[in-house]
């Protein structure tokens, strides 16, 4: 008797204590999954070229660029945005293509949406892989293929 | 009486003084032939001698000491008889004691386990890949490559009429 007493009491401290640990972890980890987490991002204008290859700050992106549409492409410029889920980021596109709204879900999915001079719609790009290559044959800069890439910084 | 008889009555009940009280009347005769008899007051001055030397030589030094065996019979009769602790009783009770301790250690790690690690199952695989074109202009398509691999990224192609 005294000892189903005593599993019993130790049962209840048990129980107690898991209660008093959930009712502390749970809204701590409701908090941690629902507060949105803002992410740099490379964005990387490139144009293809007549010759040359593809530059040495494109080699990482080669396998895609080739099958864009040329065998040659120049790293245009490389900027870097840093959009919060909720909070897009407009980044302009060279040759005054337009420009392209940057944004990011909580669950770290990317939207990207073109928009020409004129502000019509060009397509609106989702992906929760890296790097995103969005080559788009109405996007030229002097006659030539012009591809955007997002893509994440490396990890130092 | 004879004065030999008031004698060996005195002396029976100085004797039986030991073992049991005496009456008032033979407490009377005692104090009165103690006080009359010279017979008397000698034989109690001497057997009172006699009491002093054998006290004095303590007769009990020469028992023997009781061994380790000695010792432990008298433990047993005295656990039998109810009048120690039974130290067998004693261990029953402190086994108990150990589920009681492993079931608190388990349940202490239980909790840990759960404020390290939280209620939600972890092993949930993660968010499906995504890699899609939500909107395009009319007349336009759309290729996406996609390797299928984690570490790969993804090409989009927009094919356009105009």
């Amino acid at each position: 008797m005294k000892t189903c007493l005593l599993y019993a009491s130790v049962l209840l401290s048990v129980i107690a204590m898991v209660d008093l640990a959930v009712a502390d972890v749970a809204p701590a980890a409701a908090m941690t999954r629902s507060i949105p987490v803002a992410t740099t991002f490379d964005v990387v204008h490139t144009v293809a070229t007549d010759a040359g290859g593809i530059s040495d700050k494109l080699k990482k992106y080669g396998k895609y660029l080739r099958r864009a549409g040329s065998d040659h492409w120049k790293l245009e410029s490389r900027k870097q945005t840093k959009p919060v889920p909720g909070t897009p980021k407009t980044v302009a596109l060279p040759g005054k293509l337009g420009k392209a709204i940057i944004s990011l879900d909580a669950k770290g999915v990317a939207t990207v949406k073109i928009l020409d001079n004129g502000g019509k719609s060009l397509g609106s790009y989702r992906s929760s892989r890296f790097p995103l290559v969005i080559a788009n044959q109405r996007l030229r800069i002097n006659g030539k293929p012009y591809v955007l890439i997002l893509d994440r910084p490396k990890k130092k | 009486m004879t004065e030999d008889q008031d004698l060996r009555r005195f002396q029976e009940l100085v004797e039986a003084s030991a073992h049991r009280e005496l009456t008032e009347a033979e407490t009377a005769f005692v104090g009165r032939m103690g006080f009359r008899s010279e017979e008397c007051r000698q034989w109690l001055e001497a057997d009172a001698e006699t009491v002093t030397t054998a006290l004095e030589q303590d007769p009990l030094r020469e028992v023997a000491s009781p061994s380790p065996l000695d010792w432990a019979r008298l433990e047993t009769g005295l656990q039998r008889a109810g009048a120690l602790n039974n130290p067998k009783v004693q261990v029953r009770k402190s086994w108990p004691l150990l589920p009681a301790a492993a079931a608190l250690v388990l349940c202490i790690g239980v909790v840990y386990a759960i404020l390290r690690d939280g209620l939600s199952d972890n092993t949930v695989s993660p968010s499906p890949m995504v890699a899609e074109i939500l909107d395009l202009p009319d007349g336009d398509g759309s290729l996406i490559f996609d390797e299928g691999k984690d570490e790969d990224g993804v090409l989009m192609i927009v094919l356009s009429n105009g």
